[in-house]
């Protein structure tokens, strides 16, 4: 038997939607600001009408429908899906007005792949964006990277156990503290130091390099934002070679890799145990993982020198591997690379970083259980009958594998790679080469932002369409998707 | 007679072959950056000639040289400048409120530097052929108005809202 939801659950469900939108509309102040101080009349314009247009939808949401109800299990799923799509529709308003996109789907397009920190972009003549623009894009990336709905639970909320779900279906299965909100104020307090340590470190380096004080300093937030929210949004069009700088790459790759690390591992070396780094399963996964790959990458560009191989390849793989996206290549440079390269990158992106962190993919804790399991099952079928075998993984304590998990994880795994599929298969419908559309297709979904050149403001609308659809449920994992869908079908059922 | 030509026919075709002049490797690389960066095998380690904005900030290197960013129709590339004096006459650069000067760069297209490992431009000459200047920003009537009457409404109800909490607190 199934539930339902009723008249009083949707009362409920559009409060708290109101409330998140009144949450977005204050993150709007802050390019608001930013086109105050320099001068950017246009952009001021649009983000007052983004401003208020989302307060006063917020506004009437939260009266015209009362918190009836407190939040449950039946309502997380609506919240978190809708949450993310209203989000990224109010979010497109002020990128639509600016006329860098050519209309309100690109708009949309790049407001989602913000959000689910993607960084596949629509914009044209991003060299001439105003820096309040430019500010709101690399913010999504920040409140999407945090989980729009963590922000909203840990800044306008006060209750403590049914905001769990929320929590869950922003695609975090793993608590840090034992109270949900504390959990969410930790991972703000963590971003928040990273934040200060990471801005403070680019400030100075963009500035050395001959940039302005204030450009540096905004470049640097960009960039921070960028990377350690594995966004990979750059301020300039050539993305990260913009700055021709090894250092900055450098830079970059520490600050995806801390983005790309569980935030319950932060915590443990931060207050428990350093050496957890070493003995963590997720860390070792991502080891074994990344050197096959790097195996391969190197096998493909022999030939190179290593400085080459290091900027062309290792950096493209890290940017790959971490879900950042972030690209020290030219126009056409990656598809010039050879096949065996690209493959080794989509499988970087199939994989992506810990479960609990700012990236999208299968993860690594998902990807090393599912090898875990099969060598698992090898041993069991070479016992003895009657015995019973168990294996167990180190992850911030030793833990068992227990077959219900092993079962969700292959359902985890086959929606990701049948999505992988469905995208691609829709890319080669419309004519783009078979390789080409898988890596586009599973850039998308696991929210990566490395792109061969289909993503383009000429690309047809359906691909733009089935790609924000595709970072959408990649970001939240379907799980809070699927479910709302179910309750809407329940709903015509009854 | 016939002689003769064909001597001073043959003089001039060696002259041609040995001593190619500059006017001659300009005319063949003078191409768009699209072209170049569509076809990079061709163009690899030849001299070329770009038309084109600059944009963003002129960046140190960690030689002696400085990079500068070059959009051209759409497309961009970095430019790697030896020397920063050969800049003096740049005063424009691209972004939200300029227009950067238009250059055109003569220089050596790189597939893969084997100095700075990326595909980039060494610069051997620049000249600006129109000088950059500040933007204008056009915005619509229509924009205006509309954000104003809605930051009034949002005001109005913000007022409303905040109200109707008190009152439902009182009683």
């Amino acid at each position: 038997m199934t539930i339902s939801p009723d008249r009083d659950d949707f009362s409920t469900i559009f409060h708290v939607l109101g409330r998140i939108i009144v949450g977005l509309s204050l993150c709007l102040v802050l390019p608001f600001l930013i086109a105050i101080f320099y001068k950017e009349v246009s952009a001021f314009y649009d983000f007052s009408l983004a401003i208020s247009f989302s307060a006063i939808l917020g506004i009437s949401l939260m009266m015209i429908f009362p918190l009836k109800k407190e939040i449950s299990r039946i309502h997380t799923f609506f919240i978190v899906s809708l949450g993310w799509l209203i989000a990224s529709l109010l979010g497109a308003v002020p990128l639509y007005l600016s006329s860098h996109y050519l209309g309100f789907l690109d708009a949309w397009f790049e407001a989602m792949s913000g959000f689910a920190t993607t960084g596949l972009t629509l914009v044209r003549d991003l060299d001439h964006l105003s820096f309040s623009h430019n500010m709101w894009r690399h913010l999504m990336m920040f409140i999407g990277g945090q989980g729009i709905i963590l922000a909203s639970i840990s800044l306008l909320f006060h209750a403590k156990g049914p905001v769990l779900g929320l929590y869950i279906g922003e695609a975090r299965t793993e608590k840090i503290l034992p109270n949900i909100i504390a959990t969410s104020r930790f991972i703000w307090k963590v971003s928040i130091i990273y934040l200060i340590t990471g801005v403070f470190i680019l400030t100075i380096f963009l500035s050395h390099k001959g940039m302005s004080l204030d450009r540096a300093f905004l470049h640097g937030l960009w960039i921070f934002f960028a990377s350690f929210d594995t966004g990979g949004f750059a301020p300039q069009a050539q993305n990260i070679v913009y700055y021709h700088s090894l250092n900055l790459e450098f830079i970059t790759i520490i600050l995806m890799m801390l983005g790309a690390i569980n935030f319950n591992l932060h915590f443990w070396i931060w207050f428990k145990d350093k050496r957890e780094i070493f003995k963590n399963f997720e860390i070792r996964t991502f080891m074994v993982s990344f050197f096959l790959l790097l195996f391969m990458l190197f096998f493909s560009l022999r030939g190179l020198s290593h400085f080459s191989i290091f900027r062309k390849g290792f950096y493209q793989l890290i940017s790959a591997h971490t879900g950042c996206g972030f690209t020290n290549l030219a126009f056409g440079e990656l598809k010039g690379i050879s096949s065996l390269s690209l493959l080794a990158i989509i499988f970087a992106m199939m994989i992506g970083g810990g479960v609990c962190s700012t990236t999208g993919g299968v993860k690594l804790m998902r990807l090393g259980l599912v090898f875990k399991s099969f060598f698992m099952e090898i041993r069991r079928l070479m016992m003895p009958f009657k015995a019973v075998y168990k294996d167990s993984y180190h992850h911030l304590e030793d833990k068992m594998i227990d077959d219900k998990r092993i079962k969700e994880i292959f359902i985890f795994c086959s929606l990701f790679l049948v999505t992988y599929l469905i995208g691609a298969i829709i890319g080669i419908f419309l004519g783009y080469p078979l390789l080409a559309s898988l890596f586009e297709s599973v850039s998308a979904t696991a929210n990566v932002g490395l792109s061969l050149g289909i993503t383009h403001p000429s690309m047809p609308a359906v691909l733009k369409v089935v790609y924000i659809l595709q970072m959408w449920i990649g970001r939240l994992e379907f799980l809070a998707v699927f479910v709302m869908l179910g309750f809407i079908f329940s709903l015509f059922k009854k | 007679m016939k002689i003769k030509k064909l001597k001073k026919v043959s003089i001039l075709i060696l002259i041609m072959l040995f001593f190619p002049t500059e006017g001659r490797v300009w005319s063949y690389n003078r191409t768009t950056l699209k072209e170049i960066l569509k076809h990079p095998n061709l163009f690899d380690r030849k001299v070329v000639i770009l038309k084109g904005e600059v944009i963003g900030d002129i960046l140190k290197d960690s030689q002696k040289g400085v990079w500068i960013n070059l959009l051209s129709e759409g497309y961009n590339i970095g430019i790697y400048v030896p020397k920063r004096n050969l800049l003096k006459n740049v005063k424009y650069l691209g972004n939200y409120h300029t227009k950067g000067d238009i250059i055109e760069v003569k220089g050596i297209f790189y597939k893969n530097c084997p100095l700075h490992a990326e595909r980039d431009i060494h610069l051997l000459n620049i000249e600006v052929l129109h000088k950059g200047y500040i933007l204008k920003e056009n915005v619509s009537k229509l924009k205006e108005k509309i954000s104003i009457s809605l930051a009034i409404m949002c005001l109005v109800l913000v007022v409303i809202y905040f109200i109707r909490l008190r009152y439902a607190r009182r009683y």
